[in-house]
């Protein structure tokens, strides 16, 4: 296969990955995700400490 | 200090995306291409980050999406909604000349709060990702990010719930 053809599928997986009208799980990732729906909301520590990391950019607006 | 723009919505005619460059072939020429023709379905959103010259410096596209629980009967047959609604989370690149600033988290937090805005109004469950590779699924798992296969890391699948993305949020402020 030439690299442009290579490339071409690489793009075209790509975007049908990005676009997905629907993503399929397997029955233990329904089960595990549908518990997880069911739990009160909780504070995720990881994306707190994540969203409290310094910014080395500023934004000028 | 670098200095940019806030995230606003791809706008073809300012944007300069040609010189857009993440070292990741399919992202760039999607940016390059794609992104923002109608041709192309509209299917996703794209939201950029740029410089003072509106040069992109980072992009994200997002779709909405549905998770569909079928495979396990017993959680439908409870009367669950099948599939749940869900923003998906289709690529996010920062140009390499850009990296390590903490684009890219701003670029997600930003994605992460329309989740939220989105449940609001209209009902917006979760923010799904697929990691482009391993070290990406680090990434979003650094984020809080959720496998959805956590014992199989062959699987870059990920999710976050929309309502610990609104407690964590509504604690930061």
């Amino acid at each position: 296969m030439s690299a442009f053809v290579v490339q071409a599928a690489a793009a075209k997986a790509e975007e049908i990955l990005a676009e997905r009208s629907s993503i399929g799980l397997t029955r233990e990732a329904a089960v595990a995700f549908t518990e997880a729906l069911d739990r009160p909301a909780e504070v995720n520590d990881r994306l707190a400490t994540a969203m409290r990391r310094k910014r080395t950019f500023s934004w000028l607006d | 200090m670098t200095e940019l723009r806030r995230p606003a919505p791809l706008d073809p005619r300012r944007h300069d995306r040609e010189q857009f460059d993440s070292g990741e072939a399919a992202l760039d020429e999607w940016l390059h291409r794609y992104a923002g023709q109608n041709r192309r379905r509209d299917t996703a959103a794209t939201w950029v980050i740029a410089d003072a010259d509106d040069l992109v410096v980072a992009y994200a596209s997002v779709a909405m999406t549905g998770i569909e629980r079928s495979a396990a009967p017993e959680v439908v047959a409870k009367g669950a909604p099948d599939p749940v609604p869900a923003l998906l989370f289709g690529r996010l690149a920062v140009d390499r000349r850009y990296t390590n600033l903490g684009i890219a988290t701003a670029l997600a937090a930003h994605v992460l709060a329309t989740a939220v805005e989105l449940n609001e109004k209209a009902a917006c469950r979760a923010v799904v990702v697929t990691a482009l590779n391993h070290n990406a699924r680090g990434w979003w798992e650094r984020l809080g990010f959720h496998p959805f296969e956590p014992d199989d890391p062959d699987r870059l699948d990920l999710y976050l719930l929309t309502s610990e993305i609104e407690a964590t949020l509504k604690r930061a402020r």
